[in-house]
């Protein structure tokens, strides 16, 4: 089989993985996690892990007409016991998570968005409320090229990512289809950004989890 | 899906020899197959039965799987299906076979579709058998 291994950027999303000077975080996928918010002196890049009420206290305000990026996405590293900054998320640029392959896929690589681990449903707020298309949470493959300014709001190269339709999910390797390392190669690293964007005067304040999944196969 | 005893799949080539094939889903050994003419291939079901394939120029399989990045169950490989394709001339007959427990386990769900079908055409051309 090929196993697939989150990276996210710690230091400079103009670095791939293995550039001179990168550093990316392995996520450990069983304990790390991430949180998406606006930030606060307790909630940031190198504090402890964050309390329920330290994660109220910096959550997102919705704008009341104009249309509100989430700021930050951090992830809690388990191992280092401190919040990691993602570099780049939201922002024009191309390396910010990546995903590693350690072998040939069979097809295409893609992200996906969830209400839960169920993968069948996609009626939280976040996702839309059961329409894709009204999908907060905005990804874009930046495995070939930077995503372009302002890509997660309206009108830019986002895709709303909810549940498995063709036009919700994102492509991995910028719709080339399945992966094939060369000859030497250890593994294959796919890119992509994740923002997540409010409506202007959403009227629902909620605080709520989806689930990101990389779904892939193998022969 | 996971037998010490029975491999997963049987592939009868045209020269009268056999080859079996791995013995769980995470290592299939479909990469190891001869590069030689496959008369028939037989594939061993979560029930234990077999569908056998036969009549095709060319083969591929796959094995599908999710890993989840954030939720509860995050970084466990999950399978969700497996995949048979049968090619002949223009035509792909595909086969996807459910491995999810209470959702689809051992359902089948055939179509056929044209060669130049986009899911057809991102499928690694490396593993056609």
């Amino acid at each position: 089989m090929t196993n697939m291994t989150l990276k996210i950027n710690d230091l400079d999303a103009d670095l791939a993985v293995g550039d001179s000077g990168a550093s990316y975080i392995d996520v450990d996928l069983s304990n790390d996690y991430i949180i998406w918010t606006a930030g606060s002196d307790d909630v940031k890049d190198g504090e402890d892990e964050p309390s329920e009420d330290e994660l109220n206290q910096a959550s997102t305000l919705i704008a009341e007409l104009v249309e509100t990026q989430v700021a930050h996405s951090l992830l809690f590293d388990y191992s280092a016991s401190e919040l990691k900054e993602i570099v780049g998320m939201g922002e024009n640029k191309r390396y910010v998570y990546a995903f590693s392959f350690d072998g040939d896929t069979a097809t295409e690589p893609q992200l996906e968005a969830w209400n839960d681990s169920n993968h069948n449903s996609t009626t939280k707020n976040v996702l839309g409320l059961g329409t894709p298309a009204d999908s907060m949470v905005k990804a874009v493959c930046t495995t070939g090229a930077l995503p372009g300014a302002n890509w997660a709001k309206t009108g830019g190269t986002h895709i709303n990512l909810a549940g498995s339709g063709a036009s919700n999910v994102v492509k991995l390797n910028d719709g080339n289809g399945a992966i094939t390392l060369l000859s030497g190669e250890g593994s294959r690293e796919l890119y992509a950004n994740i923002a997540i964007v409010i409506p202007d005067g959403y009227a629902t304040p909620a605080i709520e989890t989806f689930v990101s999944t990389i779904r892939y196969s193998w022969s | 899906m996971k037998n010490t005893k029975i491999s997963l799949y049987k592939i009868l080539f045209k020269d009268g020899t056999i080859f079996n094939g791995g013995y769980d889903l995470f290592n299939t050994e479909w990469k190891n197959i001869p590069n030689k003419e496959i008369k028939k291939l037989y594939y061993r079901l979560p029930a234990g039965d077999y569908l056998c394939l036969g009549g095709y120029e060319k083969y591929f399989h796959r094995v599908e799987a999710i890993v989840d990045i954030s939720g509860k169950e995050k970084g466990k490989t999950k399978l969700q299906s497996i995949y048979l394709y049968g090619k002949k001339q223009d035509k792909v007959i595909v086969y996807q076979i459910g491995l999810v427990k209470d959702i689809n386990l051992g359902l089948i769900y055939k179509k056929i579709v044209n060669i130049n079908d986009e899911e057809i055409k991102k499928l690694n051309p490396k593993n056609w058998k």
